[in-house]
């Protein structure tokens, strides 16, 4: 029988159970003896092993056969579920990951798996429980697929007959197909505007209404929980918390609210960063808590909550915090601001400037988060997802990365302008005001142009200057221009003319264009025009 | 015919080139094409490519520095490899590998091997290099 047209469906279920099963042991290491939980263990694995066997994948069965039994004697209360059960678990979570990565690439899922069987089944624990009664068998070993006559059982076989499967590349090609028909009602509105046509007018209308509706049905399939970037969280926290020695007890709130795939994909790196930062330099170790009058287990605060068309998520520690006359001195003997801004910076400005490239206020360099991604590298994604991101900390009790990001970043809004010969479209979630400056208001403060809002000197930068384009004929006595910020400081940026505003259907530049500083994509107009999209957060 | 080998040969000035056709999308006549900003002067603008932002590349400017054919064509790449199209200045023959007579290496970077066909010899331009090359110019490091 060809089992191929399977091997989606097994790649996804088994992902799916690995999920669950990374989460489960983490769970369980916090609070060993939950019968459910374990048997819930207990059946991720037994169910991949029973598909695996299914498919032929002989090495992926066998490995899950093994945890499944080590969880049995678990169950059985022949062992305790430690730290030491839970480490195998994970590494035998992992191998079964990667031969599952194996299997998609076209691979058996074959590899070298001796090692790990053998210290699975080999496993003695120190404390050994032998005369405790085995748990009361929650369905002795069912398969994934037995029928469980429970109430909530039952609820979910009737949700599941709801839903269906869909290919994320179908999810992509749907928001695709409406963009595109977005563009073409702005082509329509155009030829509207030339023709006059009442009555063409009022079916433009009408369109206008359906596509909204369409719009929003499309972005609502794409909506994913929060909770599939965060399963894997605890894990990270779990296993960076051992490596340094510290007790860690780390929550997530609001796992169920919803973001659209594409920003969710992108938002799992700055977050894993952000985490890791904290458990490696954010918290204290335990002695060092406790001498300072604090419980010995940190603090770490994962929340989700949504306010209107945002998502704020928070990251909060209470840990050592960040003093931020600190990070001015440092910020100033580094070079990166002059002694005269640092007494200008409000606590807010001095903290963000860790996300200025090449700031590190670490005092070692570890392999766990204090190379690679750097906190620079966390805001500019976070920025090019149109988001934003504050920090709030204070000595010894602790920090708060707070991200705003918005539901949606495909079909947005922007501002449109005209560059010398090219129009470029800025995202309206980065402008903090525009106006048309009198010339009269700009002045000179050490060689730069700046004009003063409200008592403070804004440096104005043109974006013809930026792209290397010649200037407009300085013919008005108004400077069209727009204030944003850019690595938490204030910035107008002059154009040539301002066009107005429009929603724009977001397309990737692609190879090689994608490597252009300052774009973000482009976008096509009613007309036909091709835009570009501003990254303003790396413009500069 | 083995249908993953068939090549698309071009010419830029006196030189033929050669791509596998199933790395081409599209020929088509040279489209409407608006200014990209902070770009080489061998990238022509940017087109609209059944919905898809490509960029357009003029392949004669590049390579050898000679001015291109106004009456030229546009050879668009598939999408799937690059969001990028080539201006060439006419496509010869989209044909079957079996016509190549012998190949021999080069030294030249961006192009693969070198094609003997009947009437001539063809060069196979590595478009991994030249997409690496173009990437590198991009972000400041050509």
């Amino acid at each position: 029988m060809d089992m191929s047209q399977y091997r989606e469906l097994f790649i996804s279920e088994s992902r799916e159970h690995l999920h669950s099963m990374n989460e489960l042991i983490v769970m369980l290491e916090k609070e060993a003896g939950s019968g459910e939980k374990i048997d819930s263990l207990f059946r991720c694995a037994h169910s991949i092993k029973g598909m695996a066997a299914s498919m032929g994948y002989k090495d992926i069965a066998e490995l899950a056969h093994k945890v499944e039994d080590l969880m049995d004697r678990v169950r059985k209360r022949i062992i305790d579920f430690d730290g030491g059960v839970a480490d195998l678990l994970l590494a035998g979570a992992d191998h079964l990951e990667a031969m599952i990565l194996d299997v998609e690439q076209g691979g058996t899922g074959n590899r070298d798996i001796n090692g790990l069987i053998q210290k699975i089944v080999g496993y003695s624990p120190s404390a050994t429980i032998t005369a405790a009664p085995p748990l009361p068998p929650a369905g002795s070993a069912p398969p994934a697929t037995t029928i469980d006559s429970k109430p909530e059982a039952r609820q979910k076989r009737v949700e599941s007959r709801q839903t269906v499967r869909v290919k994320t590349e179908i999810l992509d090609h749907l928001i695709n197909t409406t963009g595109e028909l977005i563009t073409n009602k702005h082509r329509l509105m155009d030829v509207g505007r030339e023709v006059g046509s009442t009555r063409l007018n009022e079916a433009l209308v009408e369109l206008s209404r359906l596509l909204r509706e369409l719009y929003n049905e499309v972005i609502n399939v794409r909506m994913m929980p929060f909770a599939a970037i965060s399963d894997r969280f605890p894990r990270v926290v779990r296993d960076l918390a051992k490596k340094n020695g510290k007790e860690v007890a780390f929550a997530i709130e609001g796992e169920d609210i919803e973001l659209d795939r594409g920003i969710l994909e992108e938002l799992a790196d700055p977050l894993i960063h952000i985490i890791r930062n904290a458990v490696d330099h954010g918290l204290e170790t335990a002695a060092e808590r406790v001498a300072c009058g604090k419980q010995a287990k940190g603090v770490i605060r994962l929340s989700v909550r949504r306010e209107k068309d945002h998502v704020i998520i928070v990251v909060a520690d209470d840990g050592r915090g960040m003093d931020s006359a600190k990070l001015i001195a440092s910020a100033i003997e580094k070079g990166f601001i002059k002694p005269e801004k640092g007494k200008e910076l409000s606590t807010r400005e001095a903290l963000l400037l860790i996300c200025i490239p090449g700031f590190s206020t670490a005092q070692e360099v570890t392999d766990v988060s204090g190379r690679g991604v750097g906190m620079d590298a966390v805001s500019s994604t976070i920025k090019s997802l149109s988001g934003s991101l504050a920090i709030e900390s204070e000595p010894v009790r602790g920090s708060k990365f707070v991200l705003k990001l918005p539901l949606t970043i495909t079909i947005i809004n922007v501002l449109l302008a005209k560059v010398a010969p090219f129009s470029v479209a800025i995202p309206v979630t980065n402008i903090l005001h525009t106006m048309e400056l009198p010339r009269s208001m700009v002045s000179s403060l050490e060689k730069r142009k700046v004009f003063y809002l409200e008592g403070e000197a804004i440096p104005i930068l043109s974006l013809n200057r930026i792209f290397n384009l010649p200037y407009a004929p300085a013919d008005s006595e108004f400077i069209p221009l727009f204030i944003t910020e850019i690595k938490g400081r204030k910035l107008a940026l002059s154009v040539d003319r301002f066009l107005g505003q429009q929603e724009v259907f977001v397309k990737p530049l692609g190879r090689p264009l994608a490597k252009l500083k300052g774009l973000a994509g482009g976008a096509i107009l009613g007309d036909g025009e091709v835009v570009f999209i501003l990254d303003v957060a790396n413009l500069l | 015919m083995d249908d993953a080998n068939r090549l698309i040969v071009f010419t830029l000035k006196e030189s033929k080139y050669a791509l596998y056709l199933r790395n081409v999308a599209e020929v088509v006549e040279p489209p409407r094409i608006f200014p990209m900003p902070n770009v080489p002067l061998f990238f022509l603008g940017i087109m609209n490519f059944h919905g898809n932002l490509v960029s357009l590349l003029d392949l004669a400017h590049f390579l050898l520095n000679a001015p291109r054919n106004q009456q030229g064509k546009v050879l668009v790449l598939d999408t799937g490899m690059a969001n990028l199209a080539f201006w060439v200045d006419a496509v010869e023959i989209v044909g079957s590998a079996d016509v190549v007579l012998e190949e021999f290496g080069s030294n030249e970077t961006l192009v693969e091997k070198v094609l003997m066909m009947a009437d001539g010899e063809v060069k196979m331009l590595s478009l991994e290099k030249l997409l690496e090359q173009l990437e590198e110019t991009l972000s400041g490091g050509g």
